[in-house]
């Protein structure tokens, strides 16, 4: 009975630690941007996000002390205390690369299960490679997404357009572990305009915290009235 | 024959090669040349991450630092909004704002980009806007 109670307790134990569940995240943040016109863009601060609250939150100490929240895909902007813009973006808490990492879906970006179906699987030297295509209507709008996995870990990205030409590229490099938990330090971003012009776009994480059971209000943070 | 066969090989490697390396090489960075963009930013964030707490118009204010990191305003703001002034399509504007069904036409003949068509529809807006007080006031009413 002892030696039955004591494997029950191993497999409960070890089924815990596989099926572990990440809820938090927070980081020092830096995004500079170098676009194709010349213009530079330099924004740092930290940011929260729990998977639960669904939102965003963007503490910026650089260019200006602002905090901006993304609550769906609306962008909200607070300076003391005050919402001074809603703006809606193209982006969504779902696809960013912190809801991803937390339910262990950055390997494959969150195309798995989306409107983008895997077409094809090749292997070259350290590489993995997959292409994926939009399924069904969303075709006829969505170009193609191929992204590379190198060691079961996410490197590449490269999205297309409906014509086939690349619009951007990201790629996701010295992944640090958190609580058993891999994150990409540092993700370097190529976008391409109409006229083939490139942009560069470099986002640096630092002291990544996992977990963190403080910051409540943070985390849920209501927006003033 | 034995010729012709070796050269059909050779070229259908040599195809092959050219195949697979060019989905990998999608995947080349050229590092230093996306650094070399960046250095001017480097040094901004290594002066703001010494400096806690400063702020851009801090900055501003130190005419010796504004020609240091080459100043000027920028976003504050991680993510555009959906339609920025930058986005502004002026042909499809104009298209809007003197004769809309044409800017329409255009659009759907044309093959354009939905910055095109929000171009024409703010274009038509703005006409409307700026049209219907002085038609009204055209007709006394």
């Amino acid at each position: 009975m002892r030696l039955f109670s004591t494997i029950l307790l191993i497999i409960c134990l070890a089924n815990t630690s596989f099926s572990q569940q990440f809820f938090r995240i927070k980081a020092d943040f830096s995004i500079k941007q170098k676009k194709a016109n010349g213009e530079s863009t330099l924004i740092m601060g930290k940011v929260y996000y729990d998977k639960n609250a669904q939102k965003i939150i963007y503490i910026n100490t650089f260019p200006k002390k602002e905090t901006d929240v993304l609550i769906d895909t609306v962008l909200y902007s607070i300076i003391d205390n005050k919402i001074i813009s809603k703006n809606s973006t193209f982006f969504t808490y779902k696809y960013s690369i912190f809801h991803l990492a937390l339910i262990g879906n950055l390997s494959t970006f969150g195309l798995d299960g989306s409107v983008y179906k895997l077409v094809k699987t090749e292997k070259e030297k350290d590489l993995v490679i997959t292409t994926w295509q939009a399924d069904g209507k969303a075709k006829e709008k969505l170009g193609k997404i191929i992204l590379s996995t190198k060691n079961k870990k996410l490197y590449g990205v490269v999205v297309f357009d409906n014509k086939n030409k690349i619009v951007m590229k990201q790629f996701f490099k010295n992944f640090v572990n958190v609580n058993g938990m891999d994150f990409p330090s540092e993700i370097t971003q190529i976008s391409y305009n109409a006229s083939g012009k490139e942009s560069y776009g470099i986002t640096t994480y630092k002291n990544i915290v996992v977990d963190d059971i403080k910051d409540d209000n943070i985390y849920n943070f209501a927006l003033p009235k | 024959m034995k010729k012709i066969l070796y050269l059909f090989s050779f070229c259908a490697l040599v195809f092959i090669g050219k195949a697979n390396a060019s989905t990998a090489s999608l995947f080349e960075l050229n590092e230093s040349e996306v650094q070399l963009e960046m250095t001017d930013l480097n040094n901004l964030e290594s002066y703001v991450e010494l400096h806690q707490g400063i702020t851009l118009s801090d900055l501003m204010q130190n005419v010796n630092l504004v020609q240091q990191f080459s100043l000027k305003s920028m976003p504050s703001r991680p993510f555009s909004p959906m339609f920025s002034f930058d986005d502004m399509e002026w042909f499809g504007f104009l298209w809007g704002f003197c004769c809309f069904p044409v800017g329409f036409i255009i659009y759907f003949v044309g093959d354009k980009e939905e910055e095109y068509l929000i171009s024409v529809i703010i274009g038509f807006v703005l006409a409307v806007i700026i049209g219907g007080p002085s038609y009204y006031h055209y007709r006394g009413i």
